[in-house]
């Protein structure tokens, strides 16, 4: 039985998806910029926040767009915050390093 | 047994009130003899309680000893016109040359006409009239039927009722040999009563059988299948339905499960053997092509060319083999969608006739390592757990978990878990569930 939850986006965009599993099934014309990390780093799910989400996929079927989100795991967490560390010192320091 | 050795069956009439009848010539050698004497003559009105007849037997023996004779006088009456003489041979005249008699008959009423019908002479040879095996043949005994015993006490009757029970008595104390003797029948019968499977999904899925079925799905079956008693079924029993042999894998493996409760009985069965070969993710040519455009689980098992088109023969196939409304449809929660080799979401999903997972073969996750893989069907099936020889069949066959962006599992024809590129033909040895 599917339930419907109303997805608040970083950026403010309301997505209303059914949730099947752990698959949201929407009518709106979703993509990966609109589920990039960045948007979905601080979302809503029915009035519930929630912090540093991911996009697994996204396909269509049915003529209905299919995305699942996921939490990122604490190493993923840890690594951004070592990225965002080197990446302020590089700065400092005025290197160019790649990620 | 009287065996005759000589006879007269000329009816005779005689009004003169006498008739003699001489017998001569007749050889003694045998101990027991019989003179059977049948007479006629209608009854006056008032002479009943007379006798009918006056009788004077005589047997006298001829040779070159001296031997004994023996006279006797009978009286035949009115109600029984028939006289049986039984005689013996003395030890003193069996060695006669021969044995002459002579009969004397009498009427005692001389107002009408006697008839002397027959005489015969008989040995009794001193066997029973009828054997056993001529006796009339039953199918069961009714308790107030009776047997002989003989014994101290001589010969006694008894019903077959308490003879019964006497028999069960004497069987009650037994021990034989059961658990070197300390174990009655009865506590031995008990014993195993207390450890035996009971009569539903759970006490037959723990028992490997392995009995032929038969060769079609019957009535019998799917109402022992509703009533969730399912008789007469056990793991590893087949049936062979138009050549596919099927194999009872389990008893109520999805009941009570999905996202509404699924209620009705049921029995998994797989075919011993696949059904045909096909690809996870079709090419033109129906044969392997390399690189990842030809070998993608992308979507998941349910996104699969097996899935949506590969395994409609093998669900047309069993659909025919059980009847369309054996063959149940259930919800079970599959895999979606694959990220980083690894099957990264899951949906329920409408179903069949399906590939099985690892889990239900193996009991395990081996290649396809994601919480994702598991549906409802979260254990081994019992058919493999019991009997894991019914996971090897000598040939490689798919199965739905996803190892990686490339393959999906199976099992492989020597016996191991296995994955191979998508695009690869394999067996299709799906699993259903039958009502």
């Amino acid at each position: 039985m599917n339930e419907t939850y109303n997805i608040v986006l970083a950026d403010g965009t309301e997505v209303l998806a059914n949730l099947n599993g752990n698959c949201y099934i929407t009518e709106t014309d979703i993509d990966n910029e609109m589920l990039s990390d960045e948007n979905l780093s601080h979302i809503t799910i029915s009035g519930d926040d929630y912090f540093n989400y991911h996009c697994t996929n996204i396909w269509e079927q049915d003529d209905l767009k299919c995305f699942i989100l996921r939490e990122l795991t604490a190493q993923e967490k840890a690594q951004i915050k070592m990225d965002a560390k080197i990446e302020f010192i590089a700065m400092m320091c005025d290197i160019d390093i790649d990620f | 047994m009287l065996k005759e050795i000589w006879s007269m069956t000329t009816p005779t009439e005689f009004t003169n009130q006498e008739k003699v009848i001489e017998i001569k010539g007749i050889s003694p050698k045998f101990v027991h003899q019989v003179c059977v004497i049948n007479l006629e003559q209608e009854m006056p009105e008032l002479v009943a309680p007379l006798p009918a007849f006056s009788v004077f037997f005589d047997v006298s023996y001829k040779g070159s000893g001296t031997y004994e004779s023996t006279s006797e006088h009978y009286l035949v009456y009115w109600d029984n016109q028939t006289l049986t003489i039984p005689y013996n041979v003395s030890s003193e005249n069996q060695d006669a040359d021969e044995e002459n008699i002579t009969i004397e008959i009498t009427q005692m009423d001389d107002s009408g006409t006697a008839t002397l019908r027959s005489v015969m002479l008989c040995v009794d040879d001193g066997k029973k009239t009828t054997r056993i095996n001529d006796l009339t043949r039953i199918t069961s005994v009714p308790d107030s039927s009776v047997l002989v015993v003989d014994g101290d006490s001589g010969t006694r009757a008894i019903t077959y009722s308490n003879f019964a029970n006497s028999t069960l008595s004497k069987l009650n104390s037994k021990t034989f040999s059961l658990d070197a003797g300390k174990i009655t029948i009865p506590s031995a019968i008990n014993a195993l009563y207390k450890h035996s499977p009971s009569n539903d999904a759970g006490g037959h899925n723990g028992v490997y059988r392995g009995k032929d079925l038969g060769t079609s799905f019957t009535n019998a079956m799917s109402s022992a299948i509703t009533a969730g008693t399912f008789d007469d079924m056990y793991i590893g029993d087949y049936l062979t339905l138009n050549g596919h042999v099927y194999r009872i894998a389990g008893f109520n493996l999805i009941r009570r499960c999905g996202d509404t409760s699924f209620t009705a009985n049921h029995v998994c069965f797989v075919p011993d053997a696949t059904l045909y070969n096909a690809q996870m993710h079709n090419t033109e040519t129906g044969a392997y092509v390399a690189g990842d455009e030809a070998n993608t689980t992308e979507g998941g098992y349910v996104s699969s060319d097996m899935r949506t088109a590969n395994l409609e023969q093998a669900k047309q196939t069993i659909l025919d083999d059980f009847g369309s409304s054996h063959v149940l449809t259930y919800r079970d929660m599959l895999t979606t969608a694959v990220a980083d080799g690894q099957a990264s979401g899951r949906a329920w999903t409408d179903c069949q006739v399906e590939l099985m997972s690892e889990i239900m073969v193996f009991g395990t996750k081996v290649w396809g390592d994601s919480g994702f893989e598991t549906g409802i069907i979260s254990s081994q099936l019992p058919l493999f757990a019991l009997n894991p020889e019914m996971i090897h069949i000598r040939s490689y066959y798919w199965l739905r978990s996803i190892r990686s962006s490339n393959a999906f599992c199976d099992v492989s024809n020597s016996g191991f878990p296995n994955y191979t590129n998508a695009s690869v033909p394999h067996g299709v040895r799906p699993f259903f569930f039958v009502k």
